[in-house]
């Protein structure tokens, strides 16, 4: 379980640490309120100014949360006793990571789709995010159909039933 | 695909000798928004030598640089016809000890 203290330690990791303090704040506050714009819609208006480099600097936080993720995989992997602060650092830098990337807008390409969807599932498996990644999958329905296998190579047709699996795993749906 | 390669290179530091080094340079990575890197590219040929094999990669290259990127092309040419064999003599080269 993922508490208020493994957040505040993944915040102060060299890779996050490394974007700016100021820009780490302003870049959560602006996923905040992105995630607040789409929930509410129409209908209400945020006020939440935004400027033109908001958009990288969400790509170069979600980046940095993950890199401290991936310093605890291992241990996320392989739980042994003694690393429990590393396990914490994995799932905690997930959790954020994927609370960054599931506001980007998906890819157009369908590889690119394909593997947008998987890097951000695995990052809500690691983070714990079970519930918001359902959610967001079905908010996104079309987003995670699989494309058509009949005249696909015979790479693509593997790479589509592998992705309608990992799918149907996460979803834990029949 | 440059930041994919940053963090995949991120999993193997992990408790690697060259940890240290990785986190001075992914810092510096993000610090510089992913700009402040050295590039480095190989060209291996088994023809005669010439200039114009880089040229196009150059200049677009050049065209496309951020000014904290440092790029590096690097050509080797071997003697003619070479390459086929090559990997034969790699293995060899390694049964011996000579790798």
């Amino acid at each position: 379980m993922i508490l208020a203290e493994h957040l505040h330690n993944v915040d102060r990791h060299w890779a996050v640490l490394a974007v700016g303090e100021a820009e780490r704040d302003h870049g959560l506050k602006v996923a905040d309120a992105r995630l607040v714009k789409q929930a509410v819609g129409q209908q209400m208006h945020i006020d939440f100014p935004e400027d033109g480099g908001d958009d990288e600097l969400l790509h170069r936080l979600a980046m940095a949360y993950e890199m401290a993720a991936i310093e605890g995989l291992d241990a996320f992997l392989n739980p042994t006793a003694n690393e429990e602060e590393l396990r914490n650092q994995c799932s905690a830098g997930a959790w954020r990571a994927f609370e960054i990337r599931r506001l980007f807008t998906l890819p157009e390409n369908e590889i690119e789709r394909i593997s947008h969807l998987l890097h951000l599932s695995a990052l809500a498996y690691c983070g714990d995010r079970w519930s918001d990644l359902r959610r967001w999958y079905n908010e996104n329905e079309k987003s995670i159909q699989v494309p058509s296998v009949s005249r696909a190579t015979w790479d693509r047709r593997l790479l589509y039933r592998l992705f309608e699996c990992w799918i149907r795993l996460f979803r834990k749906k029949r | 695909m440059r930041d994919r390669a940053v963090v995949y290179l991120g999993h193997r530091a992990t408790r690697s000798a060259w940890q240290g080094t990785y986190q001075k340079a992914a810092k510096n990575y993000i610090k510089t928004h992913g700009s402040g890197v050295t590039i480095f590219g190989v060209l291996v040929r088994d023809v005669p030598p010439n200039s114009d094999d880089l040229a196009a990669s150059r200049q677009m290259l050049f065209e496309n640089c951020p000014g904290k990127t440092l790029i590096e092309l690097l050509a080797i040419y071997l003697p003619a016809g070479s390459i086929d064999t090559l990997s034969d003599k790699v293995v060899a080269a390694g049964k011996r000890g000579d790798a």
